[in-house]
């Protein structure tokens, strides 16, 4: 008998001992993931999210493309190839959209009470659109960030729109940036890893931008430099005033051209770029290239797979923490002189050295002034030479050369003679998932040009 | 007439005279075929006569046989008549049990027993002694090729690593796709878990180790039987979770009775690894200089240089003997009331790997105790320790495979560690295999108890109660290191790392049921069964991370100047009522209909509950209908349900998430940052309508026997259509998310499934007691086909894997096809070429692999002699595509034993693509083996540098899976006591023969393992074993 009740006594204590369940809300709200963010959280995410776009795949593609660099191995022979995949695309551009989304959702949310949040993420988003229709051409963007309402298909815009839609979003974000500090209800601080909340130097960004993005349509008929000229002039104004991105050592923090040699390794200096630059008589060339042991930069022919040749210098790659430009003094002075060349100033020549010689201030962090290269003169400042040598000066911002190679058709690239396409690809595909889930999506062939390029 | 009658019975009379003055003794020992057990009250007659006698307790008889020509006649319930020549003064016999006329029972849902001729579906079985042959310590694995319908792959031959079982194909493209494993009717976590950090950006399936499915926490020596509920039909009393099948595990019990028993087992098993891709040593690392002349180089991991002094194989510098014991004790006792089992098991295994092992040690008890007549109480109590030490896997620049099978034969890896304990390497982002083997080593130690308690009381005969409550319970902590040096940490910096995470879990399950039983009229019988029940799972994780480690081999968090941890939990709790009704008529006509109605949180807060239905019959032609004689039984059946599967948690909503950003080629970036945390909306969309995902089973079967059940036959044929099946659908990123989460995908299973039986011997012979051999084989086929996603949605990848390939569900295809980049190719299948002549690869990815075995076949052959047995298991699989991964990465590096001609050339033929100047036109080309351009025979026609299409190979095997030998002794004979009742000795061989054309490892292989719906990856797998392997066994 005692045998039995030891037995039932063990049962009872077994089954009470089962009743510690949750209840209630805990069953129901998801304990790993909040229902809702803050501004802060929400633009410390989505600057993070646009250097990985501005620094990430894309980019690098662009760079194979442009011949600054080659693709050597692995999945960048593709790309040295000119073939590369719908299906590689996917990241880029769920990237690119995903993020964008965000600075909307942070703009939508939070730009009545906070427009100096709501500023930048304008800024951001007009950065990531401008990236997506430089790669793509027509892009969705009135349509775009619709889900939450049940719209997965949305029309692409014409690259035109696109255009006019970026300019829309810089003026909306200077008009943000010009509204007082007490209009404000939260100002950003350290969770803009930029510029710490200075809304005067977002200002200056946007007016860059601007100029950038009006440049691009140079070959039309309606183009206007003095448009450019105009927003240069509020914008960077020194070396001082870049938009880099930041970075640090920690593993969630590293610079994406660092992280792609680390990880990868696959990309090497293209000898396009190399014997351009003159090798080392460029300042920039052992920034740009990595020329230790050697003295001058190696680098790979059209055509072949050597590895054993420059990988990335310091300028992009000396630390996880190296700083990216996004947006320099440097390139507003190209996009000067170019207006300048453009409007049959005299003067030209002048901005052309100082682009030169701020390029070679930022590339080698005010070691070298640049003034030994920065030699045009009226007689050999032109449109080619403008270019030619923004190309040599972009080289982490290979987006800006690809697109100014595909307005102007300059510098004169040969296409890579061993790879699978005889010309230099114009765009990028269409992401897999975007063909094959939006029926609103156009696949044109890698050599239809886009719109800017017509 | 009466004339007749009265000469017969003088003629008998006068025949019993004459016996009387012979009668003799004859003597003997009567058991059961299968068992070999003594068999107590078997009743023996002389043909012809009245005279008969019982086998005593022991089995054992003695009876006096008069006249010459006579014959015994020995009979018992349950057991095939046997007729044998009275002829020796000793006779032992062996009797067969009448698998025809037995009342069997099988184990079904909720681990409630039914007769075998009632079930309108169809379970298989298989006995405790047969998993324990195939020699396997995971008792999922132990399942291979043991029934029809039933797909087990392992992921590879390390200790613990996964295996993967599916019943009748997949029916769902997320979420698991096995069974429900149950053991003594509550269910248990089998789940695969890989260890991920919350800022993990790629699946952490396709890198890291082969880790365990938690059945592994099962000790094989406990289980008694294996019930296999296959579709959802059978399975339908489990609701939610019925919709893949059931696996119900029955444990050994204590024996009431007399006294004590003990048996004790041991084993010795030796294993080495079974296949490996073939490599060249003849040429050391390099490269072609540009004049094509090998060089030597070690800034390059191929092994294009020039021909190596002294060449080795790393393969011979690295595997090795794997050697296992296990070790069993368990003692049986009891009374007339109670009844108790307490079991020990040890199990400590070597791998084939250096450095890696399993130890695991089982106690499991059990009892049960009849309180009163009507009140019988039990419970069972299992602690199991499961520790594991396990080798890096797969696309991993620590992987073993990966940087063994790419060693240049120049290098010679045994020389692996500096003085300062970093690390010798051929090539800067490899790890030297031996290394990474050695110091970075995944350890995790689960403790798991699975325990449950029952109250059963029979009030009278038509009605009882049975409550009914188990948990299962198991933390699991696991730790990974990277040394200083070893390139395998995230961020490929050689700065050492450490991993250390911890999951609980916890399960909690619990029934109520009402059974009644009564005959409604002469020729109706009623059993019914009303329940309740409860679930309630509970997980928890927490992950920490230490980076940049300063003290050489010394893994705390603390000497880690970079730290981050990530946690995550779900709670998840069910509740269903449900009713089972069977009517049975005359004994050979059984209706039974179920229905469950569940409530799942899971579904979110206010949701309805779902209703789960199942109808089946089953008609015995062979009790209505009249039949030649030698058609002994015959069944009908079929069955109609709908299962369920449950959503993930948590899904109804969208949440903000940490965003992980990467482009696919780094470890991306992610919060906080410099010290900001962030959040954004997630990619995915939540669905405020979630239903469960259903499978709706048709299933036919004939269940025949002939011949007094010496053959059997059992066929079976289902339609599963699987519905509601959940999707990440991916979307247009377009519209600011990447997937929804909805309620949309359907695909069918359709199958085929014969099980045969023959005992030929009997069958032809029935009166040859002494020797037996039964013949079983078993066949399957499936065809599943993905026939719906979502609108505007014609595929999707299952799980991210490689890009190219992926394993995608495409509409018109089976699920998890491979997908990639493939040739280019003109409608009549030719290549499409360049100018010069070169393949062209397709602008789009395509289909270019199926995963899936058309069939799949198994022939176990056991014989019997006396007290030998000796039995041998063949496992065919026909068809099956594998993406050899390897291969390619191989060719392109020059490592495999293919690359070793590479002067010569291959034939290109194709045809000119449009837009060339010979368009149209058939070309032929002889490319170079090798040249260094990107574009020659191995790198780009076999390589990497060629589409994937290229590594596709057919995974089809022949394999003995297991052979053996074994020997009893049977001590009880003897007149010296030994207090031994029986040894038994044996020998036996797994994965003894494999044949296959594939080129790998053994296309028994899974880089995703259990815990991933991707299949057939290979890309640097650990290799699978062969093993030998003796066994004691002895009964006290």
């Amino acid at each position: 008998m005692k045998n039995k009740i030891y037995i039932l006594s063990a049962i009872v204590i077994f089954a009470t001992g089962l009743n510690s369940c949750k209840k209630g809300d805990d069953l129901y709200l998801s304990p790993n993931s909040p229902a809702s963010a803050t501004p802060q959280t929400l633009l410390a995410a989505v600057e993070v999210g646009t250097f990985n776009n501005l620094e990430g795949g894309t980019a690098r593609i662009a760079s194979i493309f442009i011949q600054h660099n080659s693709g050597v191995a692995g999945q960048s022979i593709p790309h040295e190839q000119y073939k590369p995949t719908e299906s590689d695309m996917d990241n880029y551009w769920n990237g690119l959209y995903t993020n964008m989304n965000n600075c909307k959702l942070l703009s939508d949310t939070y730009g009545a009470e906070d427009p100096y949040y709501s500023g930048i993420a304008k800024v951001l988003l007009s950065m990531n659109l401008g990236q997506a229709t430089d790669m793509w051409g027509d892009v969705p963007y009135s349509e775009a960030f619709q889900g939450m309402n049940g719209n997965f298909t949305p029309h692409y815009d014409p690259q035109q729109v696109v255009l006019n839609s970026i300019q829309s979003l810089l003026d909306e974000a200077i008009a943000s940036f010009a509204t007082a500090p007490g209009s404000n209800h939260l100002t950003p601080g350290n969770d803009d890893f930029i510029f710490n909340g200075d809304v005067a130097a977002w200002t200056k960004v946007a007016y860059t931008l601007k100029a950038r993005y009006y440049s691009r349509l140079s070959k039309k008929a309606s183009f206007d430099p003095n448009v450019v000229l105009a927003n240069l002039a509020l914008g960077i104004a020194s070396n001082v005033e870049n938009c880099y991105s930041v970075h640090g050592t920690n593993g969630a923090e590293y610079n994406q051209w660092y992280a792609f040699l680390n990880d990868r390794s696959y990309m090497v200096a293209s000898k396009v770029l190399v014997d351009s630059m003159g090798n080392m008589s460029d300042p920039r060339t052992p920034y740009y290239f990595d020329t230790t042991g050697v003295g001058s930069a190696v680098g790979n022919p059209l055509g072949s797979f050597n590895t054993a040749v420059s990988y990335w210098g310091p300028y992009v790659a000396s630390g996880p923490d190296k700083h990216i430009p996004l947006v320099t003094y440097a390139e507003a002075l190209f996009l000067q002189a170019e207006a300048e060349v453009r409007l049959g100033s005299g003067t030209a020549f002048t901005t052309l050295n100082n682009a030169i010689k701020a390029s070679v201030s930022e590339v080698t962090e005010g070691a070298n002034s640049g003034s030994s290269i920065a030699t045009y003169t009226a007689l050999n400042t032109t449109i080619h030479t403008v270019i030619l040598e923004k190309w040599k000066a972009m080289f982490a911002q290979p987006i800006e050369a690809y697109s100014d190679y595909r307005r102007t058709g300059f510098p004169v690239l040969t296409p890579n003679p061993s790879a699978l396409r005889p010309y230099i690809p114009q765009r990028l595909p269409t992401s897999l998932t975007e063909r094959t889930s939006n029926p609103n999506a156009p696949t044109p062939d890698l050599d239809v040009p886009v719109w800017y390029a017509l | 007439m009466k004339r007749t009658k009265g000469l017969f019975t003088v003629m008998l009379m006068l025949c019993q005279v004459a016996v009387f003055a012979q009668a003799r003794e004859i003597k003997g020992t009567v058991k059961d075929s299968k068992t070999n057990e003594t068999l107590p009250g078997v009743t023996i007659l002389v043909e012809g006569t009245s005279i008969a006698t019982t086998t005593d307790a022991k089995g054992e008889y003695s009876i006096n046989v008069e006249g010459e020509g006579k014959k015994l006649v020995f009979s018992s319930v349950g057991y095939l008549l046997q007729t044998v020549a009275a002829d020796k003064a000793s006779i032992d016999v062996m009797l067969v049990l009448n698998t025809t006329l037995l009342k069997e029972t099988v184990v079904t849902a909720l681990g409630v027993s039914k007769e075998k001729k009632a079930l309108g579906y169809s379970v298989s079985e298989v006995s405790g002694d047969d998993m324990r042959k195939s020699g396997e310590g995971n008792v999922i694995e132990a399942l291979a090729a043991k029934a029809p319908g039933l797909n087990v792959i392992g992921s590879g031959g390390t200790p613990g690593a996964s295996s993967k079982v599916t019943i009748r194909g997949a029916n769902r493209f997320s979420g698991d796709n096995q069974p429900l494993i149950v053991i003594d009717g509550v269910p248990m976590d089998n789940s695969t878990n890989p260890a991920a950090a919350g800022d993990a950006p790629f699946n952490p399936n396709l890198q890291g180790v082969n880790q365990s499915n938690r059945a592994i926490d099962i000790n094989p020596d406990d289980i008694e039987s294996v019930s296999i509920l296959k579709g959802p039909a059978a399975a339908a009393l489990y609701g939610s979770r019925a919709g893949n099948g059931a696996i119900i595990y029955t444990t050994k019990r204590g024996k009431g009775g007399k006294g004590l028993g003990v048996t004790y087992s041991t084993s010795m098993e030796m294993a080495k690894v079974n296949k490996l891709p073939e490599l060249q040593t003849k040429y050391g690392q390099g490269k072609l200089d540009p004049s094509g002349v090998p060089v030597t180089s070690t800034s390059t991991p191929n092994s294009w240089g020039p021909e190596a002094l002294n060449p080795r194989n790393p393969y011979d510098d690295f595997f090795k003997t794997g050697y296992t014991y296990n070790n069993n004790v368990a003692v049986y006792g009891g009374n007339e009331t109670t009844s108790l089992r307490l079991s020990l098991g040890n199990t400590n295994q070597t791998g084939v790997i250096p450095n890696t092992d399993l130890k695991r040690t089982t106690v499991r008890i059990t009892a049960d105790s009849k309180l009163t007549t009507k009140l019988t109480a039990g419970g069972t109590v299992d602690y199991t320790n499961t520790a594991v030490k396990r080798a890096q896997n797969g696309s991993n620049l620590a992987g073993v495979m990966l940087s063994l099978t790419r060693t240049p034969s120049s290098f010679d890896i045994r020389d692996y560690e500096n003085e300062d304990g970093t690390q010798k390497q051929y090539y800067i982002v490899y790890d030297n295999p031996l290394y990474t083997a050695y110091k970075n080593p995944n350890t995790d130690q689960t403790n798991r108890v699975i325990g449950n308690v029952y109250l059963d009381y029979q009030l009278n005969e038509s009605l009882g109660f049975l409550w009914r409550t188990g948990t299962d319970v198991y933390t699991t902590g696991t730790q990974q290191v990277y040394a200083i040096s070893s390139v395998g940490d995230d961020n490929v910096s050689g700065l050492g790392q450490v991993n250390k995470s911890t999951l609980s879990s916890r399960n909690i399950y619990s029934d109520f049921l009402v059974r009644y039983n009564k005959k409604l009229t002469q020729n109706i019988g009623f059993e019914g069964l009303l329940g309740y029940n409860f679930t309630y799972d509970e997980g928890e994780y927490i992950f920490a991370r230490g980076r940049n480690l300063q003290i050489p081999d010394y893994y705390n968090l603390n000497n880690a100047s970079e730290l981050y941890s990530s946690n995550s939990s779900s709670y998840q709790k069910t509740k269903a009522v449900f009713l089972d009704a069977a009517f049975d008529y005359k004994g050979m006509f059984y209706l039974t209909l179920t229905g469950r109605n569940e409530w799942s949180t899971a579904f979110g807060k206010g949701s309805k509950g779902f209703f789960y239905p199942k109808a089946d019959i089953s008609w015995v032609f062979s009790e209505s209908v009249k039949l030649p004689k030698w058609f002994s039984f015959g069944k009908a059946r079929a069955a109609y349900s709908i299962g369920g599967l449950a959503p993930e948690t948590y899904s109804d909503k969208t949440y903000y998430r940490v965003p992980l950003y990467t482009d696919g080629f780094t470890q991306g970036n992610t919060l906080p940052y410099l010290g900001q945390s962030g959040y954004t909306i997630s990619t995915e969309l939540g669905n405020a309508d979630l239903k469960p995902e259903t499978v709706t089973g048709l299933e036919g079967g004939l269940d025949l026997r002939f011949l007094e059940g010496h053959i059997t036959v059992d066929i079976a044929v289902y339609n599963q259509t699987s519905k509601n099946l959940l999707i990440r659908q991916p979307i247009a990123a377009s519209s600011g998310f990447t997937s929804r989460y909805v309620n949309a995908g359907e695909m069918v299973n359709n199958g085929v499934e014969i099980a045969l039986g023959i005992d030929p011997i009997q069958l032809l012979k029935p009166s040859a007691d002494k020797f037996i051999w039964n013949l079983n084989v078993g066949w399957s086929k499936n065809k599943n086909k993905v026939t719906k996603l979502a609108n505007g949605v014609e595929q999707f990848e299952l799980e991210v894997g490689f890009g190219d390939p992926g394993a995608y569900a495409i509409v018109g295809e089976p699920m998890g096809v491979l997908y990639g980049s493939a040739w280019l190719r003109n409608d009549n299948g030719d290549l499409l070429v360049d100018a010069s002549g070169l393949p062209k690869v397709d602008p789009q990815s395509k289909k270019i692999g199926d995963p899936n075995p058309d069939w799949l076949m198994n022939i176990n052959n056991s014989f019997t002699y006396k007290s030998w047995n000796f039995s041998f298991l063949w496992d065919i699989r026909h068809g099956g595509d594998i993406w050899n991964g390897t291969s390619a990465s191989l060719y392109t590096r020059g490592k495999l034993a293919a690359t070793e001609d590479r002067n010569g050339t291959h034939t290109i033929t194709g045809v000119y693509d449009a837009g060339t100047p010979l368009a149209g036109q058939a070309s032929s080309i002889e490319l170079p083996n090798y040249d260094g351009s990107g574009a020659d025979y191995y790198t780009y026609i076999q390589g990497q540098n060629g589409p994937t299409e290229n590594s596709i190979e057919d995974g089809s095997w022949v394999r003995l899976r297991s052979i053996g030998l074994s020997y009893r002794f049977d001590l009880t004979k003897i007149k010296k006591k030994t207090g031994f009742k029986y040894v038994e000795l044996g020998v036996s061989g797994r994965n003894a023969l494999l044949f296959t054309k594939y080129s790998g490892v053994d296309p028994e292989t899974s880089l995703t393992g259990a815990g991933s719906n991707i299949g057939a990856f290979d890309y640097f797998n650990n290799p699978n074993t062969k093993s030998l392997f003796f066994n004691l066994k002895v009964g006290i």
